[in-house]
């Protein structure tokens, strides 16, 4: 075993040495700019494949075994997506701060004649260019910097990245979210009824759920926001961990509407009503009231409920 | 082994963070000097497919956590 861990570390520091020689060599030998375009599409595509299928998958997974009772499980995919997004602004940002000391990563994007002072990485060589004459080009330079083309390729560049980020962000999220369901705490952002409609509208039923005291006035609630939703899922509701103490609302129907009140019984809504998200699973609720509800109310050591199920 | 010291969330936000360089690394510098060369735009994006591909096909033979 140890033998292997032995081998292992070897390897490990041999493979970055030897990736490290390899443009050292090309930079001596000379590289004709269709080479350099090969070794820097398959690198890239590696680099790209690492992050996107390997790193990020491993990061959720990691963060989604921690045990931490207080997070559910979107909170702690966050954890590695926060990851993502700080490292990416932090390599942005130093990237920033060095051009603006004046000596940041640059590139002078094949303009041929014209290298960037800065760079100390394998720039494109015409095929012509002698090996030994062009590496100190390469190393030191001997130009200006951010040659070749002005604020267009960095603004390009910036535009790309930026863009892919999002994008990826967005992939990131949309493909990793447990179960599609809608985890909403006390600390959770009301979420939006169109977001709650595309993720959890097909086959789940209503999501949507409007709570209110006929007696005392309405109560002022933030899911009673035209537009906005509150839903938490169902599941959190029925395992046995207490709610969180300000955690008032859970609604689900699939097939049976529960809503759960974590409060005192003189401060459950007097008055529901469910707006339809998906009206082929329920009838439309077009008197905003009760109907096709059959409620029963009932009590438990976390609170008390009202239960309502479909007609 | 060396890490098994390190909290969940702790280690996933730092895997996160390393393909955060990852991903800025390549879409902000490799990217953009790849299609910058008018004359190799398809053959740089097969290039990079083919790097994507050499991944993938390495890591379904020799993934090991």
């Amino acid at each position: 075993m140890a033998i292997g861990l032995v081998v292992s570390v070897a390897l490990a520091s041999a493979a970055p040495l030897l990736a490290a020689l390899l443009p050292l060599y090309l930079a001596k030998n000379g590289i004709s700019p269709r080479m350099t375009q090969i070794l820097l599409g398959i690198s890239s595509g590696l680099l790209f494949a690492v992050a996107t299928g390997e790193l990020i998958p491993e990061a959720i997974e990691v963060a989604n075994s921690s045990t931490n009772p207080h997070m559910d499980a979107e909170h702690k995919t966050r954890f590695a997506t926060v990851g993502l997004a700080v490292g990416f602004f932090v390599l942005l940002t130093l990237e920033q701060i060095m051009a603006t000391l004046g000596g940041g990563h640059s590139h002078g994007h094949s303009h041929g004649h014209s290298h960037d002072a800065s760079s100390i990485e394998l720039s494109v060589m015409p095929s012509s260019t002698n090996g030994s004459e062009s590496l100190p080009n390469v190393i030191a330079g001997g130009g200006s910097v951010g040659s070749g083309g002005g604020a267009s390729p960095v603004a390009a560049a910036s535009s790309f990245g930026i863009v892919a980020f999002i994008g990826l962000a967005g992939i990131t999220l949309r493909g990793t979210h447990p179960s599609k369901a809608i985890h909403c705490s006390h600390k959770s952002p009301i979420i939006d009824s169109a977001l709650v409609r595309r993720w959890l509208g097909h086959g789940r039923g209503v999501l949507g759920i409007k709570l209110g005291r006929s007696a005392s006035g309405p109560r002022h609630h933030p899911a009673q926001v035209p537009g906005r939703l509150r839903a938490v899922d169902h599941s959190r509701a029925s395992s046995s961990r207490p709610a969180p103490p300000d955690t008032e609302y859970v609604a689900t129907l699939s097939p049976i509407v529960t809503v759960a009140a974590a409060t005192p019984s003189s401060h459950l809504p007097s008055e529901c009503s469910f707006i339809v998200l998906d009206p082929g699973c329920v009838r439309h609720d077009s008197a905003g009231s009760l109907l096709g509800l059959d409620g029963t109310r009932w009590h438990s050591a976390s609170g008390t409920g009202f239960r309502a199920r479909l007609r | 082994m060396a890490l098994g010291g390190i909290p969940p969330l702790a280690l996933g936000f730092v895997l996160g963070f390393g393909s955060g360089t990852f991903l800025y690394i390549t879409c902000v510098g490799i990217v953009p000097e790849l299609t910058a060369d008018k004359n190799h735009r398809l053959l740089s994006l097969a290039c990079l497919a083919l790097g994507y591909a050499m991944f993938l096909l390495s890591d379904s033979l020799f993934h090991a956590h």
